[in-house]
């Protein structure tokens, strides 16, 4: 099967993305944890360390991307992950998102429009 | 002093755009060959300068979050965190004015860029209650 260069950079950027938002949600995890056991031998938190797993892989395959693609067009697309946390907030943690955090959401996914019409 | 607090803020924000310079520096160069010695040309191993760009950019990144941790130590989040979305324009910008990257932006992809720091500044700085 053959796949181009900008598929493969796509996809790892959507990885990227997605290990670095799911390492967020570990280190909030982790911390919601310290608090409840009270115990802060921060190394003993498996949280801790699955964050860790997932940010050294997103590390990974961001430095594959740097390979592909320019800087100046990666970088902005990470404000993917504000959408993710926001998804993971409401939906994982149960939170009050507000609506000017949605608006500044739409506010990111005109901006990605943009970013694309400018580089293609 | 009221403006030491920012100094942690400002030194992650700067600290993670030096990083992604160094690491874009160093992952657009990894494949180069061994520029010295004996076995000039004849092992492929990755280009030396690249190495330490990838090796520092890791360290700055990592030091960046240190740096990230300390400051909300002495700030609220709510404070903290629309700063860091400067680090959109300010990464675009050492992209293109750093010449050993010399990247180039449209103005489409400019408006685009101004836009998601728009975005990300809007989602921080939203106050929890409505």
């Amino acid at each position: 099967m053959y796949c181009s260069a900008d598929f493969i950079a796509a996809l790892l950027v959507v990885m990227s993305i997605l290990s670095n938002s799911t390492a967020q949600l570990f280190q909030k995890r982790a911390a919601d944890k310290i608090i409840v056991s009270g115990s802060l031998s921060v190394w003993k938190n498996s949280e801790v360390w699955w964050s860790l797993v997932f940010l050294a892989f997103g590390f990974f395959c961001w430095v594959i991307v740097l390979r592909l693609w320019a800087l100046s067009l990666a970088y902005p697309l990470l404000s993917l992950s504000y959408i993710l946390v926001l998804l993971y907030s409401k939906f994982h943690f149960k939170e009050k998102v507000t609506v000017s955090r949605w608006i500044g959401v739409a506010a990111i996914i005109l901006g990605l429009f943009f970013l694309y019409e400018g580089s293609v | 002093m009221r403006i030491l607090r920012y100094a942690y803020i400002i030194t992650s924000l700067f600290l993670g755009v030096l990083a992604q310079l160094l690491i874009k520096y160093g992952a657009m160069n990894i494949d180069g060959r061994w520029s010295f010695g004996l076995f000039d040309g004849v092992l492929s191993w990755p280009n030396t300068y690249a190495v330490l760009g990838l090796l520092l950019g890791v360290f700055f990144y990592l030091m960046a979050m240190l740096s990230w941790v300390f400051a909300l130590r002495h700030i609220e989040l709510s404070k903290a965190y629309p700063l860091l979305s400067m680090s959109y324009p300010l990464v675009c910008l050492g992209a293109v004015l750093w010449p050993e990257i010399g990247e180039t932006i449209s103005s489409a992809s400019m408006k685009g860029v101004l836009l998601i720091t728009c975005g990300a500044l809007l989602v921080s700085l939203s106050p929890d209650s409505e």
